[in-house]
């Protein structure tokens, strides 16, 4: 029991970043994104699951599935379960380190002009609803939604660019 | 391949301004087209980089703290898929400590309670061993609201919001409602079996079924919710049969059935059902039918049948004198008058096996016991 539990660890310290990330995305809500980040790795330790190829992907699904069920709130037939979800198969290539990736935005984000760093700023870092982000700007809700659109896509070429051939944010 | 609005749909969730039907049509188009899975995957996958670089991350050690406050890591992995306990034989053999057995023959015709939604922000109820399914997807903190599905070959033990503790069968469905009006907790068990501990609290817990509910105050008790079905006629003639046997076997316990209320002490015990179905190697009414428990009477000397007589076989003799036997698993009834040297027994609802499956003898089949008892020695008064 020692070593699944220090299995767990490695998995948390290795991953929560990108867990929460990806359910604080779809949720938006910090307290929701918190819980559902244990429940994720609770169902891999309950499926006795370790770091290795496929886990980071592997997590990031059932993070999806449990986030995307939390927002539309559909009936157990409709969603998917993670029970169902194959456990990430032995022999694998490497997934890319999200930490590498990390690191890859955080220089990206820093070649950004100064307008674009602060409204990526208002819209992660404080979680302004665009609403807000708008009105401080004096823009329309519209016209800011297709600012981060065209950011969002110049950010993951960018990031795609850094990482060379490893696949950067894969699926 | 992905709708024309598919990424305006993706970027309008990320940002909070996607309407809950879009968020319908996104999940589903994600669902059945790879492409838009691919796509969204990808866009998710960059949003998580975002918040990561823009917010501080979740302490990966409160993270842990957390999850072994459940109780569920010290377990481990393997325990968590131990195999049930009930071994699959409903046997009315309980611990000395206070217990209600219920048993539900359910209908399949319509018996189905309500499907509510889950609470958006309560999950005071947690899952400390097994797996369940909380509305079709898995999890260990459930919502007062769920609808909760037993997954896997275990049982699954939930701590409920007051501190009791649900355990569920395989199989089991139930809700948990949380707090209603004045009682504390309210569970609603559609299918399969339970066992609940209760705190014990001024305020009453709760477990209703498709026929009747049973309160308590602070004990530990099972319910068990099985199908009967009759055989032979079509489909629609195989109606479940509808039954609820109660029995106490310490404590007390309050059952509402029918408009009416009941209260049952320890060692009484009653069958409410509007329609109970018989599965006879014969078919049809019985003349007689003997219980009997390893050769010994199932009554005590006040009367009162004993419902621990786990091993009690049931004699059933047809109108042409053949006898069947069947394994008894449980029963409930009261002594009514005497016959003969034994006592007329009006068993209310036996349940036994046959052929594998569970079945009920209700009160509507006309069933008369008869309890033999040993006759006392006569002594001769010494002069």
């Amino acid at each position: 029991m020692a070593d699944s539990s220090e299995r767990l660890e490695t998995l948390v310290r290795a991953h929560s970043g990108e867990v929460y990330g990806v359910l604080l995305a779809i949720t938006r809500n910090a307290a929701t994104a918190e819980e559902l980040t244990q429940d994720v790795f609770l169902l891999a330790f309950r499926k006795g699951l370790s770091s290795g190829p496929g886990m980071r992907a592997w997590l990031r699904e059932v993070a999806r599935r449990l986030a995307m069920n939390e927002l539309r709130r559909k009936r157990p037939e409709l969603a998917a379960c993670a029970d169902a979800l194959p456990a990430p198969s032995a022999g694998g290539p490497a997934d890319a380190s999200f930490d590498e990736e990390l690191a890859a935005l955080r220089q990206c984000l820093a070649e950004l002009p100064g307008p674009d760093r602060t409204l990526l700023a208002a819209r992660y870092e404080r979680g302004e609803p665009l609403e807000k982000v708008a009105a401080d700007v004096a823009q329309s809700v519209g016209y800011l939604k297709q600012r981060l659109f065209r950011l969002r896509r110049r950010l993951a070429e960018c990031v795609q660019r850094r990482m060379g051939g490893k696949e950067a944010t894969r699926a | 391949m992905p709708s024309e609005n598919f990424e305006s749909m993706v970027t309008d969730c990320f940002d909070g301004v996607l309407p809950p039907a879009d968020g319908e049509a996104l999940a589903a188009e994600i669902e059945r087209d790879e492409a838009a899975a691919h796509l969204f995957a990808q866009a998710l996958a960059l949003e998580a980089l975002l918040i990561a670089a823009q917010r501080e991350p979740p302490n990966a050690a409160k993270l842990l703290a957390a999850m072994r406050s459940t109780g569920v890591l010290a377990r481990g992995p393997v325990a968590l898929r131990a195999s049930s306990q009930w071994h699959g034989r409903f046997a009315w053999r309980v611990a000395a400590a206070a217990a209600v057995i219920v048993l539900v023959g359910l209908a399949w015709l319509g018996l189905r309670g309500r499907t509510p939604g889950p609470s958006s922000a309560d999950a005071p109820n947690q899952v400390v061993a097994g797996s369940v399914l909380a509305n079709g997807v898995p999890a260990v903190r459930i919502p007062n609201g769920s609808r909760v599905t037993v997954a896997g070959e275990s049982r699954a033990v939930i701590r409920l919001a007051d501190g009791s503790e649900a355990a569920l069968h395989p199989g089991a469905v139930a809700v948990l409602r949380g707090p209603v009006g004045a009682v504390r907790q309210v569970v609603e068990l559609e299918r399969g079996a339970g066992t609940f501990k209760v705190t014990a609290d001024p305020k009453q817990f709760s477990v209703a079924t498709p026929l009747g509910s049973v309160m308590v105050m602070g004990t530990e008790f099972s319910v068990e919710l099985r199908p009967v079905e009759r055989e032979g006629g079509d489909r629609m003639e195989r109606k479940a049969a509808v039954l609820l046997a109660v029995a106490v076997l310490a404590g007390s316990v309050r059952v509402e059935f029918d408009s009416k209320t009941w209260t049952l002490s320890a060692g009484e015990s009653r069958v409410f059902g509007a329609e109970a179905g018989t599965q006879e190697a014969n078919g049809g009414t019985h003349e007689r039918v003997t219980l009997t428990g390893m050769g010994k009477a199932l009554g005590d000397a006040s009367g009162k049948l004993d419902p621990t007589q786990a091993n009690a076989t049931l004699t059933v003799t047809d109108d042409g004198g053949k006898e069947t036997v069947y394994d008894v698993c449980g029963w409930a009834g009261v002594i009514v008058a005497k016959q003969g040297d034994g006592k007329k027994v009006e068993v209310t609802g036996v349940v036994y096996e046959k052929d594998g499956k569970k079945r009920i003898i209700g009160k509507s089949v006309d069933v008369k016991i008869i309890v033999v008892e040993e006759k006392p020695e006569k002594k001769t008064p010494q002069k």
